[in-house]
């Protein structure tokens, strides 16, 4: 019976090849976007899921707290920290200290590379699991001048021999000695670096690490085995308020293993927020297209059920029981769904690396893999279930007589449900549809957005060298004579990522208990006209001015806390040493659009991070020439680099472009699966209507009337769909914008003009199908009789 | 065989009722011939549906070998009528995506005869309707007469007890009935109990007994 089925199933596939392809096509298509989408999924839940203590290590947070009830949390804890979380907390077995991403220049006998890497303390390679491929992991770091690379590296700089013992040269220090290669980092670590080195060699570099007034590293901690993580929590609440550490701190753990998906802080708790929204969106999405394509199969199956009611019925008469029909439409509903499963699956690995590409992701699909063969067993089973059993119980319900007797005539499976399960679908379409857009809309808001000043002219030059820095001011007007170049200064940050901040200011009329977080950024002269800053009163830095290397610019957001109308003359104190505020610039975005824009206060630094150059537009690649052979002059082993201060700001979005791209791929397939949705229905409605087109047509009915009976109802459902999608999209896209400090409004013109662009395609859809009947004669219609 | 005692059938729309069947009575002995005749809308089909137990009377009983079928529940119906009764439709009904080999085996699949014993039945059909050359032919590719004999073919292969046509030769011209109609006498004469529902006086020859059915009421119930 069930070989017979089978037979019969491909029989009936094969023989009407449209509709077929209609339902096989649109069941792949929610296929398909399950499998990207769930293969995402699952790939965030890998990233930094891989460490084999993962159960027990933490990262240490610190909670600051400010008198105006802000409290911000942070990961850069202070430099002594390590050192009593191991002498003062018996539950923790291990602390480590690591830096964020540095880049240095390396150099051996024959090759040159730029890397990224960190420092960290000697118990890094025990605590974390990043697999050496030589060296041994407890001694790897502890000699100040070990370094470890990666093999990528290794392959780089020695390609023919090993690494191990070899001498490789940083420019501007003193030799390292490879004590270890390391696996190449995997993709998904949120740690990414290529090469480890000691951190006592940092610290000695560094003396404001061993104060507890500067934050900098992160710290990590291992925890003994058995321990329970909330009481180690509690105990280290306060540990950082005793003596003479940080008042107004506190500190909590975060597992490793959560770093990547819980990132949202917020008022010093976890604020339910972070990429965790973001996959559960998306997964959301994908359930949302899967279910439609369903959806689609089950309003396709039993509209064509009136066809196949004739044949329920014969074979009811010739002996065949409800159970055994209901078993031939689920194997029916089988054969579909595997055809759908193939095509879906092919679809997927061909698309994969697009897909990879767009979403900055490294998915990789195998078919031995366990969590494949089980999930793609799921979705056959979903889909058979949910696309197979309403179809089978419907049919085999058919009372034998009625159905032969054609007295069918009525639309079987209730014709309000089909039609709600279309209205849903164009629903499901326009909100993707609108939220794209205004998610687009909102990306091209903040690329486009004026920062405050001027990106397209701001050239930032790392300066990496400590010679290149002391000769600054000589650089300055050689840069100078470039005629290209408008105005130079200096900081220490680029102006677009603005990091540092520090606490303890105070001014006059401050009321004494209070302090307040304020951004710090470390200018030079000619700061005002090199960036485009715009003053709202007072001056820039100027070397006229010899004092103005204890003055300060602050921006209208610090005048503003400090309560001063006129700040331009008044004082600031950092600490006991004052400065006087020389002008007021108008606010100005420091970083991504996301965060409101702080308090800041622009000093001038002798810490040159960043040459800052103001070039003419035109003739570029000129200009660029010319400072990279000014720059040469003054240091020729260190390559020239620059960045364009709008090129720096467009990758903030990373996240929100991918999302974009997303969207629009959901958007498009939602759209595909409607409209295969209502090309199948309508191909069942015409043949079910043919008689009565017929009889219209030799009634007198123009092929114009007849059409319109056709569109009518698609508009209404179309009209339907958008009263009912447009609240949901708005209020959606609503939540989505929260995110952002600073968004569009959104403009209600975008959703009538979804709401047509949807109408327009349903249109066609039908168009051509609706044509044909028009069109026909209507005697064939009619001989059936 | 069959006993039918105030049979009633009737139609609701609303509060009206519209009736089809009145008042039916009737017994059939096994091995008889009926034809049932009468006007359009006289309700013979009706009759005949539901002494092929595909539709159930309103008022009245229905003894089917001595077993009460109007009392019974659909499955059980589905039951009797799957191991004693074959059907023969005006429009043939054949599936259209099997072969008339398939068609022919089909009601044996439902019965869960197996593979060998099968070929055997459906050899023999094929035979004895010299319809063998047309076996893995698709309806489609017959004729109206041919697509008939298989419906007949597929009828009768289960060996049913009672052999229900309706208007069996309503499509047909004048001699692919005759085939037809030649081909139930055969049956008949090898001891199969038929009743047939026509217009055709003609082929009313054929039978045994005649029932005059008009209005929903038997007016005459005479041997042929």
């Amino acid at each position: 019976m069930f070989l017979n089925d089978i037979k019969v199933s491909w029989r009936k596939l094969w023989l009407d090849k449209t509709t077929s392809s209609i339902h096989i096509s649109s069941l792949a298509i929610g296929i398909v976007s399950c499998l990207l989408i769930f293969s995402w999924i699952m790939q965030q839940f890998q990233y930094d899921r891989f460490h084999e203590k993962q159960d027990r290590l933490f990262q240490v947070w610190e909670n600051q707290y400010y008198s105006d009830g802000t409290i911000l949390s942070v990961t850069a804890t202070p430099g002594p920290l390590k050192k009593v979380l191991e002498e003062e907390m018996p539950d923790i077995s291990k602390a480590v200290r690591t830096t964020w991403s540095i880049k240095k220049e390396f150099r051996n006998e024959q090759f040159t590379a730029t890397e990224s890497g960190i420092y960290a303390d000697e118990d890094f390679f025990q605590v974390f699991t990043f697999p050496l491929l030589e060296g041994d992991p407890i001694s790897v770091l502890q000699q100040p001048e070990h370094i470890v690379i990666s093999q990528r590296m290794a392959d780089q700089l020695f390609p023919d021999e090993s690494a191990i013992g070899q001498s490789l040269e940083i420019i501007n220090e003193q030799p390292f000695t490879v004590a270890g290669v390391m696996e190449n980092i995997t993709s998904v670590s949120t740690l990414q670096f290529d090469y480890v080195l000691p951190f006592k060699k940092f610290e000695s570099e560094n003396d404001w690490l061993l104060g507890w007034q500067n934050n900098g590293p992160n710290t990590w901690v291992l925890l003994k085995k058995e321990v329970d993580s909330k009481d180690v929590q509690n105990k280290l609440a306060s540990l950082i308020k005793k003596d003479s550490r940080q008042k107004n701190t506190e500190l909590f753990l975060q597992p490793v293993k959560d770093r990547y998906l819980y990132t949202d802080y917020e008022n010093g708790q976890y604020a339910g927020g972070g990429r965790i929204e973001k996959v559960k969106l998306f997964g959301l999405i994908a359930l949302l297209i899967l279910l439609v394509s369903c959806v689609n199969f089950i309003s396709l199956t039993t509209a064509r059920a009136s066809k196949r009611a004739k044949e329920v019925g014969i074979r009811k008469v010739i002996g065949a029981s409800r159970k055994a029909i209901a078993g031939q439409f689920f194997i029916e509903a089988m054969l579909i769904s595997f055809f759908a499963l193939s095509i879906g699956v092919s679809l997927f690995i061909i698309f994969l690396p697009y897909f990879n590409e767009a979403t900055n992701s490294s998915i990789v699909f195998s078919f031995l893999s366990k969590e494949v063969g089980v999930g793609l067993f799921g979705i056959f089973l979903f889909t058979l279930l949910v696309a197979g059993s309403y179809p089978s119980m419907l049919l085999s319900s058919f009372s034998p007589l009625a159905a032969i007797a054609d007295r069918f005539q009525q639309q079987v499976g209730q014709r309000w449900l089909r039609n709600i399960l279309v209205v849903g679908q164009f629903t499901v379409a326009m909100v993707l549809m609108a939220g794209t857009w205004i998610v687009l809309q909102q990306i091209q808001f903040m690329q486009q957005k004026e920062l405050g000043f001027n990106q397209q002219q701001l050239l930032y030059i790392p300066i990496n060298s400590t010679g290149l820095a002391k000769k600054y001011n000589v650089l300055k007007e050689d840069l100078l004579k470039i005629p290209a170049v408008q105005s130079v200064s200096s900081c220490n940050q680029k102006l677009n990522d603005i990091r540092y901040s520090t606490s303890g200011i105070s001014w006059e009329g401050m009321p004494v208990e209070e302090d307040h977080l304020f951004t710090t950024i470390g200018a030079n002269f000619d700061f005002v006209n090199t960036t485009g800053l715009v003053l709202k009163s007072g001056r820039d830095f100027s070397v006229e001015h010899r004092a103005d290397s204890m003055n300060v610019l602050i921006n209208e957001a610090a005048a503003k806390l400090m309560k001063m109308e006129n700040p331009v003359g008044k004082s600031v104190y950092f600490g006991e040493e004052p400065a006087q505020i020389i002008g007021c610039v108008k606010d100005f975005h420091m970083y991504s659009l996301k965060y409101e824009i702080t308090p800041a206060i622009l000093y001038v630094d002798s810490d040159l991070s960043y040459v800052y150059v103001q070039v003419a537009t035109d003739n570029l690649p000129n200009t660029l020439t010319s400072l990279e052979q000014t720059f040469n002059n003054y240091e020729s082993t260190i390559p020239f680099e620059y960045q364009f201060a709008d090129e720096h700001y467009s990758q903030y979005y990373q996240t929100e472009k991918m999302t974009s791209k997303l969207a629009i791929l959901f958007s498009i397939l939602a759209l595909l699966l409607c409209g295969l949705g209502v090309l199948g229905l309508t191909i069942f409605s015409l043949e079910r209507r043919i008689k009565e087109i017929g009889i219209r047509k030799v009634l007198g009915a123009s092929t114009r009337q007849i059409v319109q009976l056709f569109l009518k109802n698609i508009l209404q459902m179309v009209g339907l769909a958008f009263i009912i999608g447009t609240p949901i999209a708005y209020y959606f896209s609503q939540q989505w914008l929260q995110d952002f400090a600073y968004r569009i409004e959104v403009s209600w013109w975008i959703f009538p003009i979804v709401g047509i662009i949807v109408m327009i395609f349903a249109l066609l859809t039908i168009l051509i199908q609706s044509l044909k009947a028009a069109f026909a004669s209507p005697i064939g219609a009619l001989r059936k009789e | 065989m069959i006993q039918l005692k105030n049979i009633e059938r009737y139609y609701r729309s609303g509060l009206q009722k519209s009736w089809v069947l009145r008042d039916i009575n009737l017994n059939l002995d096994q091995g008889e011939f009926l034809t049932i005749m009468g006007p359009s809308g006289s309700g013979k089909s009706t009759l005949l549906n539901i002494i092929g137990m595909l539709d159930q009377p309103n008022n009245g009983e229905y003894m089917f070998l001595d077993e009460p079928v109007h009392k019974f529940r659909e499955s059980k119906l589905t039951d009797l009528h799957k191991h004693y009764i074959g059907f023969v439709f005006q429009a043939y009904h054949l599936i259209d995506e099997l072969t008339v080999y398939e068609n022919i085996e089909t009601p044996l699949l439902y019965r869960g005869i197996k593979s060998k014993e099968r070929k055997s039945l459906v050899a023999d059909v094929l035979d004895r309707f010299n319809i063998v050359a047309k076996k893995d032919l698709f309806p489609s590719q017959l004729s109206g007469g041919q697509q008939q004999l298989v419906g007949v073919a597929r009828a009768v292969i289960g060996k049913p007890k009672l052999l229900l046509a309706d208007e069996p030769t309503g499509n047909l011209h004048t001699s692919q009935g005759e085939i037809i109609m030649d081909l139930f006498k055969e049956l008949h004469k090898d001891g199969m109990t038929i009743i047939q529902v026509t217009h055709n006086e003609k082929n009313a020859q054929y039978g045994t007994r005649i029932l005059q059915i008009e209005d929903g009421f038997v007016r005459k119930d005479t041997p042929t």
